[in-house]
């Protein structure tokens, strides 16, 4: 919880409650597994292969859209001269 | 020296989350809770804060186990009564609850339906819900028992024409309202916050 909020300066703040949810909801997926050894009672998962093919497939589309959001804000700072019709 | 006071709050949980941080305001530490007590001993003021969450729709697996999570996040975790019941061996059906939860007796769930979390202040808010959508469901979550009550006792006491009964079912809408306009500003500041 305190990793999620230094990472976002603050901007993301994450319950306990939000974040127990949350885990739950990722192992019923299969995208992380519970990871804990009987000595060790403190809930820990390891992310699966499935789960690092969601990332990546996350982090492709998160990239894809910064491209096209580089492109129109480029676009708009230097619109395109008009080209006068030939008579 | 400690102090011990005997309160009941029912289902008033915002109430009795009140009253724990005021006492934790004056110095108060909880230190053990009962069926109607609250035994507290002497800390600084505001040292501690504390939330009251509804766990009554889990099974008891998965109420231990979302109890030992909070622990592990570094609170301190009680257990509390929702209803004031003194019977032994008794068998309460819960259909609004989780699978796994939805009988509960008085060596599982019964009599323990709230947690009171405490933790120690360290001027960072101290929220167990905190996105939208979590809250919602865990409003909804509450509000659902209550719907239930009002079905159950309600709506058979029209049937029936028992007014008592449609009556005591009839409170129960009191809680669902107040929920649903909970639940109703949380999606509106949800879409604001979309927009």
């Amino acid at each position: 919880m305190r990793f999620v909020e230094e990472k976002t300066a603050g901007r993301l703040l994450l319950g306990a409650g939000t974040l127990y949810g949350a885990l739950n909801s990722l192992a019923e997926k299969g995208w992380i597994a519970p990871c804990s050894t009987q000595s060790n009672r403190k809930k820990e998962f390891l992310i699966t292969p499935q789960g690092k093919a969601v990332v990546q497939k996350e982090l492709s589309r998160l990239q894809k859209l910064v491209v096209l959001a580089e492109e129109i804000t480029e676009d708009a700072q230097n619109p395109p001269e008009r080209k006068e019709r030939a008579e | 020296m400690n102090k011990i006071c005997h309160r009941f709050y029912g289902g008033m949980l915002l109430s009795q989350e009140k009253w724990l941080n005021k006492m934790a305001a004056q110095g108060w530490r909880l230190i053990r809770t009962k069926k109607l007590l609250y035994e507290f001993e002497p800390c600084e003021p505001n040292q501690f804060e504390y939330r009251v969450e509804f766990i009554g729709e889990k099974s008891p697996k998965n109420a231990q186990d979302y109890a030992s999570f909070l622990e592990d996040c570094g609170y301190r975790v009680f257990y509390k009564n929702i209803n004031l019941n003194y019977s032994v061996g008794k068998m309460v059906i819960r259909p609004w609850a989780e699978k796994g939860g939805r009988i509960s007796t008085s060596t599982t769930t019964l009599n323990r339906e709230l947690l009171v979390v405490e933790k120690q202040r360290d001027g960072l808010p101290f929220e167990l819900h905190t996105t939208y959508q979590d809250k919602l469901a865990y409003y909804r979550k509450l509000q659902r028992p209550w719907l239930y009550f009002f079905f159950s006792f309600g709506m058979v006491g029209l049937f029936l024409q028992h007014w008592t009964l449609a009556a005591v079912g009839s409170v129960a809408l009191i809680p669902v309202l107040l929920y649903q306009i909970t639940i109703y500003r949380l999606k509106k500041l949800a879409w604001q916050q979309e927009q």
